[in-house]
């Protein structure tokens, strides 16, 4: 009863503090956005869930799968990044030392920061779940409510998989080397590959289904649908795509009524909370209960004591010699360029590993030395992802930091060191993607240079912009992620902002030169508003 | 120099005011503010650094050039202004020397006297030793020693620190002392504490700011004189104690062998035994506090 008192006050307190916070609603809206983008009307020429020119017509059943099936797949990889701070908001705000100092054990620690994720990543659901219901009568193809059709995808399907995240993204916090960017990039792999997975798994609409394969419970509901629609029309080809995609033909509607939920269902889906609960009680092991130098007690090997100092063998100590302060040049205030420039060009490379710039002049090398088309396509992405850490930094150090109120006192925070913090991470990105350049240079592919050099503007301008609006590192390396998975590695050509792609045309190039004048126009907007806070 | 405060007020939500209608005349030397926490002098002190601006009122600049309004030209005052906040904070992976270059590089200092600058400011806050650790290292006083020395880098004109000494040992919180007594030459040093030894130790004048407002302002002699006379102490029981702690005003009190040593602040004599005591800051502060609530 006690330990369940603690975890209800923990999860609470993590609550409240969450949901004070402007972002709390900022989400929501967002939330309720997307059910609403979730299910397109009729006379839309695309669908979000489709299969073939096929969907179910908008009943409950199909309105609650469709939207957990989206939710699912889509909210996973921003549901991480938006409860990976449990633990760390209590080391900034220095709550977790008193919390140190309780009796509370590690693992009842674990399992309530990972509980309140979970509640809070619940609520997220809940509010996707009510819009979604709304959604159905505002569409208005059935307007009887079916609340067990339509809540059951939710509570099954997706709820396990918040709670494994609840407890993957607490993990991740108790991990040193997973705590910062690299665990973000980790983890946004992950995603990625079972999401992968589970989309390969779903190849034909007899496949037959193993609930506790299935981390996201998409396949439970999307194996039911395809089996539907295959029935309902012999011509469909077992297709099934998540996300706006346009109709190549007319749309063809069926009444879909929902998924019968067995026990080895439902067992599956259990197994999955099972997991949860036993990332969260091994979350105790990596735990270092707030100690800033954990190390373990070594025996003793010689038992004397040290002696206390004698106190009657005090001298006097002699005095110091007073400093005084030489006068400054009349200089002072001046406009230092190079200085500041230096100075934050030391800071963005400071506490970075020397192997990090060994495998950076080791790519330069590799793009300089291999073909123009190779280097471009192969050697610049990977290039472009390693500084991820570095220019996820601008914008935010002040606030991650709390050294705002210093730099933002000192004379033209705006004018004079903000162009210069952005021309640091500029360089950075020049410096780390210079082989390429070169080599372009060389086979005189004027086009793709010139892509390359807006890919350099852009990048940092985007980090500074998302950094300075977010306060945090996290969204810009979410959103530079997604873009660079999408743009560059799999070539959508819109998306493409380092111009490695073949068919590159100079309006694209332009148009990434006007989104990079955009997005700095952000940034110094955003900067403003914080030196007149 | 001059700093001029006009009806000063700040709001954060609709009923709640850091600041109200408050207004001071600052000239050369150490003014000590006083108040108790929650009073509102991180919210002045923030308004002067150029940090958030005031919701009403005016504060001008009158520096060795011109005078100018602070919201309106921040930087005018930034070329000038040494900070140092209540609550601020380091980055980790830089040094001492790293840090303190750092921001005298984004205050306009150049290369030349910069270096010489921190040399000296480093024996100064007594971090010679470990300047080339990583700030992430320091304990807390070690990081306000820091934060003390980067206020210094240009030489200010005006010198805003508030609660420098939080942290401090004894030692370095005497040597602190004394070094804002050797600055407070021809600039204006602004000390914002609830401790009130730090400020009867170095302030040429007192403000004292209650909810948001200004009590006093006046030498630490004025301040004190109003109090003379009204400062009173015996001895009592431990049961008279807890009955005397009711209705009177206790500055301090201390257990003997023969009782419990209060000292009171009345205006008229509290006890038959009461005898009168010179007063201290401390005695006036609670007494300008306790009026300005009565009040």
């Amino acid at each position: 009863m006690n330990m369940l008192r603690i975890l209800s006050h923990l999860m609470r307190a993590d609550f409240l503090e969450r949901a004070h916070r402007y972002s709390f609603l900022i989400t929501l809206g967002l939330t309720v956005f997307a059910a609403y983008l979730y299910l397109p009307p009729s006379s839309a020429d695309y669908l979000t869930l489709g299969l073939g020119n096929h969907r179910g017509v908008y009943n409950s059943a199909w309105v609650g799968g469709a939207v957990a099936v989206l939710g699912s797949a889509l909210l996973s990889l921003p549901a991480f990044y938006l409860v990976k701070n449990a633990i760390e908001r209590d080391e900034q705000t220095r709550v977790g030392q008193i919390i140190a100092t309780t009796p509370l054990s590690k693992p009842l620690y674990a399992l309530g920061k990972a509980f309140s994720n979970f509640v809070f990543l619940a609520m997220m659901v809940g509010v996707i779940a009510l819009s979604a219901g709304a959604m159905q009568l505002i569409r208005g193809e059935v307007f009887l409510i079916g609340l067990c059709a339509l809540l059951s995808p939710f509570v099954f399907c997706v709820l396990p998989a918040m709670a494994l995240i609840a407890a993957v993204a607490v993990l991740f916090e108790t991990i040193s080397w997973l705590r910062g960017t690299l665990g973000n990039v980790v983890y946004f792999i992950l995603w990625l590959v079972l999401l992968i997975v589970s989309a390969a798994t779903m190849s034909s609409p007899q496949q037959a289904v193993k609930p506790a394969n299935d981390l996201w419970g998409i396949q439970i509901i999307l194996s039911s649908m395809m089996n539907d629609t295959a029935a309902a029309f012999p011509d469909y080809q077992g297709s099934v795509a998540i996300g706006a995609v346009t109709l190549q033909a007319p749309l063809q509607t069926f009444t879909w009524n929902g998924i019968h939920w067995t026990s080895e269902i439902i067992f599956g889906r259990l197994l999955w909370m099972g997991a949860a609960l036993g990332i969260s009680l091994i979350v105790a092991l990596f735990f270092r209960r707030f100690d800033p130098a954990p190390q373990k007690l070594k025996p003793t090997r010689n038992t004397e004591p040290i002696e206390s100092f004698p106190l009657d063998n005090i001298k006097s100590a002699p005095v110091p010699a007073p400093v005084h302060l030489t006068p400054l040049a009349s200089s002072q205030g001046a406009f230092h360029p190079t200085r500041i420039l230096l100075a934050e060009l030391r800071l963005l490379f400071k506490g970075i590993r020397w192997w990090w710039l060994i495998v950076i002049f080791g790519l330069n090398m590799a793009g300089f030395l291999l073909p123009t088309n190779s280097a471009r396509q192969y050697v610049l992405p990977v290039v472009w992802i390693l500084p991820l850490a570095v220019w996820s930094s601008l914008g935010t150090r002040e606030n991650r930091h709390n050294t705002d109120q210093l730099v933002y006192s000192a004379p033209h925070p705006l004018r004079r060191q903000f162009p210069l913090i952005w021309l640091a991470g500029v360089i950075v990105t020049l410096i780390s993607g210079a082989g390429v350049a070169v080599n372009l240079m060389l086979a005189g592919d004027g086009l793709h240079l010139v892509a390359w050099g807006i890919g350099v503007l852009f990048i940092p301008t985007l980090a500074l912009a998302l950094g300075v609006w977010s306060g945090t590192n996290k969204l810009f390396e979410v959103v530079y992620m997604l873009w660079w998975y999408a743009g560059p590695i799999n070539r959508v050509e819109s998306l493409d902002f380092m111009g490695t792609g073949p068919g590159l045309l100079p309006g694209g190039v332009l148009g990434y030169g006007l989104l990079t004048l955009l997005f700095f126009a952000l940034a110094v907007t955003g900067r403003k508003r914080q030196i007149k806070l | 120099m001059n700093l001029s405060i006009n009806n000063v007020s700040k709001q954060y939500r609709r009923d709640c005011w850091g600041l109200r209608r408050f207004s001071l005349d600052i000239g050369d030397g150490i003014l000590g503010l006083l108040g108790s926490n929650g009073a509102g002098k991180s919210t002045l002190m923030r308004i002067l650094a150029t940090v958030t601006q005031a919701t009403e009122g005016m504060v001008t600049w009158n520096g060795n050039s011109h005078t100018v309004d602070i919201a309106k030209k921040p930087d005018k005052l930034r070329q000038v202004l040494g900070y140092l906040p209540q609550d601020f904070g380091i980055y980790p992976n830089l040094n001492a020397l790293e840090f303190l270059e750092y921001i005298a590089a984004i205050k306009g200092l150049d290369a030349k006297s910069t270096r010489r600058r921190i040399d000296e400011l480093l024996q100064i806050v007594n971090l010679v030793d470990a300047a080339k650790r990583p700030l992430g290292s320091f304990s807390g006083g070690m990081k306000q020693r820091v934060g003390i020395a980067q206020t210094l880098l240009n030489d200010p004109e005006l010198l805003i620190v508030d609660e420098p000494t939080a942290g401090l040992d004894p030692e370095e919180r005497v040597r602190f002392r004394n070094l804002l007594a050797d600055l407070s030459g021809e600039r204006i040093v602004i000390l914002s504490t609830h401790i009130v030894s730090d400020i009867e130790a170095t302030a040429t004048s007192i403000a004292i700011i209650n909810q948001g407002r200004r009590i006093t302002h006046a030498a630490p002699e004025a301040i004190l004189r109003a109090v003379e006379g009204k400062v009173w102490t015996w001895v009592v029981s431990s049961e008279e104690f807890t009955r005397l702690k009711q209705g009177h005003l206790i500055s301090n009190t201390a257990r003997r062998s023969d009782g419990v040593h209060i000292r009171v602040v009345s205006e008229q004599r509290p006890n038959a035994e009461a005898e009168l005591a010179s007063a201290t800051l401390e005695d006036a502060y609670l007494y300008f506090v306790q009026n300005s609530r009565a009040g």
